[in-house]
């Protein structure tokens, strides 16, 4: 690991195992309703290295997630390739 | 800073999740799940405090934290009220109602429709509890790392490893919480083995 940093609020009580638990089971539910709200459908992409560090730099470089970055890539590419009939 | 288009995973937090995350080298977790993460600028002076100033500012700069300075007298009188619930509350051992200014700010921030944030990132029982009872959704910094988890972005053993390193650097996750999320981890991977 490299820098440390000081914690925050070090004597206050934090949640338990079973509230993280929880937290993550209930943030996933939000997240899926998020998706279908806004009609998204998750990819996972994994991307060996040095590739992702690029990607990352990249992304930096633009002020963009690399989520983001990917999302635009991946889009222009389905629309460069698309079937004649999908353009028409 | 580049616009974020009108589907970002917008989400707000509180100081801690985010020093865990810097404390864990875990940033990139958050960057995978958030497209922003919005902060009021009373957290800015506790970033600062904690020695992660530059580490804020260029996530500042990259346009992944958002820095709320507009709030209203309104918005300041809601998290006053705030403040003073979470000072009240049993599981706080800080009793003065203006150390807890800048996660009232944060719960604000959260009630505000336009921001379209989905979950406030906070870890403190008092708080969670205060935030709850206002129906705002809440995730922590471990449930952060069990999601990622679950994703298979990391492994149980990853997950031990970094909570640990926020124990070492003083973060109050204690030993037994650490434990029991790698263990039901642990076997959560054995059951999809």
């Amino acid at each position: 690991m490299g820098k440390k940093f000081a914690p925050h609020e070090p004597v206050e009580d934090v949640l338990s195992a079973a509230d993280a638990f929880l937290d993550a089971e209930e943030s996933e539910a939000r997240w899926q309703a998020f998706e279908r709200d806004q009609k998204l459908c998750r990819v996972l992409v994994e991307l060996p290295q040095p590739a992702y560090s690029k990607l990352e730099k990249l992304a930096h470089q633009r002020k963009r997630t690399v989520a983001h970055l990917v999302e635009e890539v991946i889009t222009g590419l389905a629309d460069a390739f698309a079937l004649p009939e999908e353009k028409a | 800073m580049m616009p974020i288009s009108f589907n970002a995973r917008s989400a707000v937090s509180n100081t801690g999740p985010l020093i865990s995350a810097l404390q864990s080298n875990c940033m990139y977790i958050l960057h995978q799940f958030y497209d922003q993460i919005h902060i009021p600028e009373y957290e800015l002076q506790e970033y600062e405090k904690h020695g992660a100033y530059q580490e804020t500012q260029d996530l500042v700069e990259g346009g992944f934290l958002v820095v709320h300075r507009d709030f209203t007298a309104s918005e300041n009188d809601a998290a006053k009220y705030i403040a003073n619930d979470i000072a009240g509350h049993r599981a706080t051992k800080d009793k003065d109602p203006a150390h807890h200014l800048p996660e009232s700010l944060a719960m604000v921030l959260m009630q505000r429709s336009n921001l379209g944030a989905v979950e406030l990132l906070i870890d403190e029982l008092a708080a969670r509890d205060v935030a709850r009872l206002r129906k705002i959704p809440v995730i922590g910094f471990p449930g952060i790392l069990i999601r990622a988890c679950q994703q298979g972005i990391m492994e149980p053993e990853d997950v031990l490893i970094k909570l640990n390193e926020c124990r070492k650097q003083g973060t109050h996750y204690s030993p037994k919480l650490i434990d029991e999320i790698f263990e039901r981890l642990k076997n959560e991977r054995l059951k999809r083995l």
